[in-house]
């Protein structure tokens, strides 16, 4: 077969499994699905240059994720695997290590023209093997993160959690906790009455309109990012916003979990431009009467700016907001970041 | 809005092979003839902007199907196959089934039996703009659980729970969900209802809305196929319930509960009211910027979408240049929208142009339009490449084709339907169109709307169907006390007669069918049966002369032999005899002869005639009768007398 419809094929099965699924796949497994068919899509495509490559990861990327709005990670997943492919030229030409710290500014001109000319064939074998480095790396974030709960969860803390049902990394971060003989109470904030009775055994279920009341007694609040940015904001699901705020009234400290395949290297001055909108709630029998005067704003993301949020959990360690970007240099390149 | 998670827990038994979805690409109705030019297939007709079939192959991507079956008149095979190359990989198994000379969703099932395609159970979706937000499982489950329990179970049609624009009614059992009731083809408002269906437990429900979507047995495409006027789902619905007692099969009800909606479009206002439906996210997770494999869609506030080129895509939004007056929009590529222009409800194609003060509402505008200042287009389908100049109001109601530049002086015209060239008047025989002021306006030659369906199934036709009524006649003699559907059945027959008798090998099975059909359709009762086809019979121009109605009664022996066998019918034929007798003067000196003549050809009985004889109140008619009846007692008295 053609490889360029292959390529094609390849991205609307991709597109297609990440539709049927609905509620939508964890953000992990979506994460790994991408580095797959990135993965996939190099190893058919063959670029012969760094340059080449990099065009055509931004250029797949952007197309899928304009196809799927909601999800960054496909953009994160390919500018992560450009920043592998660039370190590998660099280190098989007997660079040097590539030096974050100045990686803030552009690369010298001739490190440029080494990326140039590099022979991609050459380090194809490398590149697959960081690929799959990178992969293993996800899959093991959300032990990584679940593991810090020690640190961060003590005796007798009341935490105040929320979408405890849809994040799967939420559920083992307190689980891992509970088995680790922490004694704490876990307060869940639900989003609809019918989680109130699904919630598991070790958690007291609340909707949105306790918060305020129920957090007087809360010692943390724990919430799950679904982007972050290097200026230290994120997105979390909607009704967080409300929750930090009053954490913040409270001098509560608020944990973002954020495994590193969220965080966004780009600045997004305008975080209403990725609240991508949900469901009409309403009953559909009243759409015989109302049709045509309905706005029904249900955003699926609130942005939390970098104040309200104490300490980002990632998969490798705590970071307060301002150092994440700072972190955001061990994963992209600043080339790649400009250039997209 | 999630659906409780114990729905997606519970797997598919492995005894019971996943569902086959039938999907018809087709809208089989003249009615979208205007529109054919842009959108020769109706499953390609975009609801904001994204062809209506991709929101059906979303919506089955998430339920358990698996393999999907699009079925297509052999004319737009090719757009079929364009689906198939886009959507092939979210199903295991995608059939593009191209039947020619396909006019109805029952010719598709009889070609689908015939080509042994349909293995086992299916779910049928007989429109291609059926639209629903759930995965079904619950739904399926049911039908399953009522197939094993009872293998007469044979369909469950799905419904949603709003109020249906056309007002139309069911009748259902509340405990089993059976369906007992349903409406004739001829008042979708309208349910004969007898009193000891409420004895039984029957719900009258107007509140609910059809779905387009039939979890089906093997057995009802059989039904098609072993009859083969039926044109759709709801004929065979019809039939299952008339012969309940010999067919033994039930249809049910499936209700979906009230947060999960589902809509389908059969004519233009539904069209209208779908994509306002869509554009407001009535259907998520079915929603604009999620249906289409290979498009862009971005949705921002106030529910606008916009399309985006595949090769400019930003990552962050484009700011929206719409003005706020505007709401439920959705533009295709390379719009230019002025600011200044009140847009809502609307879905406007790609490279169209609309000028600043122009108010469009509840409209669908193609590619490459013009739309000039100060403008009002309120309700209206406007095809591509039109041109509205300056200041125009377009009437409500209006359908534009291809390439129309509006002329002015038409814009009094409600109802009005523009196209660019006549139409083909042989292809669309229910059509007609005439040259005004550089374009044609279409109309049906019945002078139904376009626009609406009417529930009174005057105006659904087929696009081969025969021709159904006169309406002309129909609200001449309304007040003649005859029941409507009657009368409508007794011109059905006179019609099929009148063409069998033109053609030149005169099939009496064909016409025991077409009659079949018309009394399906028109409900009308067995006596009623008897007596109109007998009088839709002598009302043919052959039968002026008593010559001609014995030839024609020898020939047509097969019809009287079907619809003639009991005393019952045969009474009912002597009482369309009598009819006659009273309303025409020159039919009166033939009664006694035909009479006679019906009698030794064995097409009467003796006991039929007597009984009818004793009940004639006309002085005249029992006196030329009298004879006969002597004479059939004498012949009476005869035989017993040799039996003694």
């Amino acid at each position: 077969m053609d490889s360029n419809t292959d390529i094609e094929d390849l991205k609307r099965e991709f597109i297609f499994t990440l539709r049927r699924k609905f509620p939508r796949d964890s953000s992990s497994s979506i994460a790994i699905m991408t580095v797959n068919l990135i993965r996939k899509i190099i190893f058919r495509e063959n670029p012969r240059t760094m340059a080449d490559l990099q065009r055509s990861l931004t250029s797949h990327c952007k197309r899928l994720h304009a196809s799927e709005r909601s999800e960054l990670i496909i953009i994160n997943i390919g500018l992560m695997i450009s920043k592998l492919a660039r370190d590998e030229v660099l280190q098989k030409r007997g660079g040097r290590e590539p030096e974050p710290l100045y990686s803030l500014w552009r690369d010298d001109d001739e490190t440029m023209e080494r990326l140039k000319n590099a022979d991609m064939k050459k380090i194809r074998k490398d590149l697959q093997a960081s690929i799959k480095e990178l992969s293993t790396e996800i899959e093991s974030s959300r032990e990584c993160i679940a593991s810090q709960s020690t640190e961060l969860l003590f005796n007798n803390d009341i935490v105040m959690v929320h979408s405890l049902a849809t994040s799967k990394t939420m559920h083992s971060f307190l689980t891992h906790a509970v088995k680790s003989g922490r004694k704490h109470r876990v307060i869940d904030v639900v989003d609809e009455e019918e989680h109130l009775e699904t919630a598991p055994d070790f958690v007291t279920p609340i909707e949105l309109f306790e918060v305020a009341s129920r957090m007087p007694e809360t010692s943390k609040v724990v919430l799950v990012a679904a982007a972050y940015f290097p200026d230290g904001s994120c997105l979390v699901p909607a009704g967080g916003h409300q929750i930090a705020l009053l954490a913040k009234r409270h001098c509560v400290p608020v944990y973002v979990l954020a495994p590193f395949y969220k965080l966004c290297p780009f600045f997004m001055t305008d975080p209403a431009s990725l609240h991508s909108f949900r469901s009409n709630t309403l009953p559909f029998d009243m759409s015989a009467n109302s049709a045509g005067h309905v706005d029904c704003l249900h955003p699926a993301f609130d942005a939390l700016q970098s104040d309200l949020v104490t300490l980002f959990v990632s998969n490798t360690s705590c970071i307060i907001p301002s150092h994440v970007n700072r972190l955001k240099e061990d994963y992209y390149h600043s080339q790649d970041i400009a250039d997209f | 809005m999630t659906p409780p998670s114990s729905a997606f827990k519970k797997g598919v038994k492995k005894e019971e092979p996943p569902l086959t979805a039938v999907v018809i690409l087709d809208a089989f109705d003249q009615r979208f003839a205007p529109i054919q030019e842009s959108y020769p297939c109706f499953g390609t007709f975009p609801i904001c902007n994204v062809p209506a079939i991709n929101f059906v192959l979303s919506w089955l991507m998430r339920t358990e199907v698996k393999n999907v079956m699009l079925v297509v008149s052999g004319l737009n095979a090719e757009h079929a196959e364009n689906v198939k190359k886009e959507w092939k990989l979210a199903f295991t198994e995608f059939t593009v089934v191209a039947c020619d000379a396909v006019t109805s969703v029952g010719d598709c099932m009889r070609e689908l039996v015939n080509r042994e395609l349909i293995t086992g159970d299916f779910m049928l979706i007989s429109n291609p703009t059926a639209v629903i937000n759930t995965n079904l499982v619950p739904q399926i489950q049911e039908f399953r659980k009522r197939r094993r329990e009872n293998a007469d179970n044979v369909m469950t049609l799905l419904y949603s729970n709003r109020e249906n624009p056309e007002r139309s009614l069911l009748g259902i059992n509340w405990e089993t969900n059976k369906l007992m009731l349903f409406p004739a083809a001829n008042s979708l408002n309208q349910l004969k209802a007898e009193k000891y269906h409420f004895y039984e437990g029957v719900d009258i429900r107007r509140d609910l809305t059809s779905t387009g979507i039939a979890f089906c047995s093997r057995l009802i495409a059989t039904q098609f196929s072993d009859n083969f006027d039926f044109t759709g789902i709801d004929d065979v619905v019809r039939e299952i319930l008339s012969k309940d007692d010999i067919l033994g099969m039930s249809v049910h009800i499936e209700v979906l509960p009230p947060k999960e909606g589902a809509f389908y479009a059969y004519d233009y206002e539904s069209l209208v009211l779908l994509n306002t439906l869509m554009l407001e996210r009535w259907f998520y997770p079915l929603v604009p910027e999620r249906a289409d494999p290979t498009r862009f869609f971005t949705a921002n506030p106030r529910n606008l979408y916009l399309e985006e080129d595949g090769d400019e895509i930003c990552l962050k939004a484009n700011t929206w240049i719409l003005g706020d007056q505007c709401f439920n929009v959705s533009l295709g590529t390379k719009t230019k929208i002025s600011h200044l222009a009140q847009i809502r409800n609307s879905c406007i194609g790609s490279h169209t142009e609309v000028s600043k003060n122009t108010q469009i509402h509840q409209s669908i505008i193609g590619k490459n339009c013009r739309i000039g200042e100060n403008c009002r287009i309120e309700s209206a389908f406007i095809g591509d490449d039109v041109t509205i100049p300056d200041g125009t109001h377009v009437p409500k109601e209006a359908i534009i084709g291809n390439g129309v530049v509006f002329p002015k002086k038409l814009a009094e015209i409600p109802e009005i339907t523009l196209l660019n060239a006549a139409l083909n008047e042989e292809k669309f025989e229910k059509l007609s169109s005439e040259a005004r002021e550089g374009c044609h306006v279409a109309k049906f030659k019945h002078g139904g709307p376009f626009w609406r369906r009417a529930v009174d199934g005057k105006t659904i036709f087929g696009v081969e169907e025969e021709p159904s009524d006169s309406e002309g006649s129909t609200s001449d003699d309304e007040d003649d006390g005859i029941d409507d559907s009657t009368r409508q059945f007794h011109d059905e027959v006179f019609e099929s007669m009148e063409k069998t008798l033109e053609s030149n090998n005169q099939q009496m099975r064909n016409l025991i069918l077409e009659i079949n059909s018309s009394k399906l359709a028109c409900n009308v009762t067995v006596d009623d049966v008897a007596k109109n086809v007998f009088a839709a019979f002598l009302e043919l121009p052959n039968n002026e002369e008593l010559k001609g109605t014995q030839e024609l009664i020898v020939s047509w022996r097969d019809l009287f032999g079907n619809y003639y066998r009991t005393k019952r019918c045969q009474i009912h034929l002597l009482l369309a005899v009598e009819d006659r007798y009273n309303a025409v003067e020159g039919f009166r000196q033939r009664v006694p002869k035909l009479v006679h003549f019906m009698y030794q050809n064995d097409i009467l009985e003796e006991e039929g005639i007597l009984e009818w004889a004793e009940s004639i109140e006309t002085a005249t008619l029992k006196s030329s009768m009298q004879q006969i009846v002597d004479w059939l007692n004498q012949s009476e008295e005869e035989e017993d007398s040799d039996e003694e």
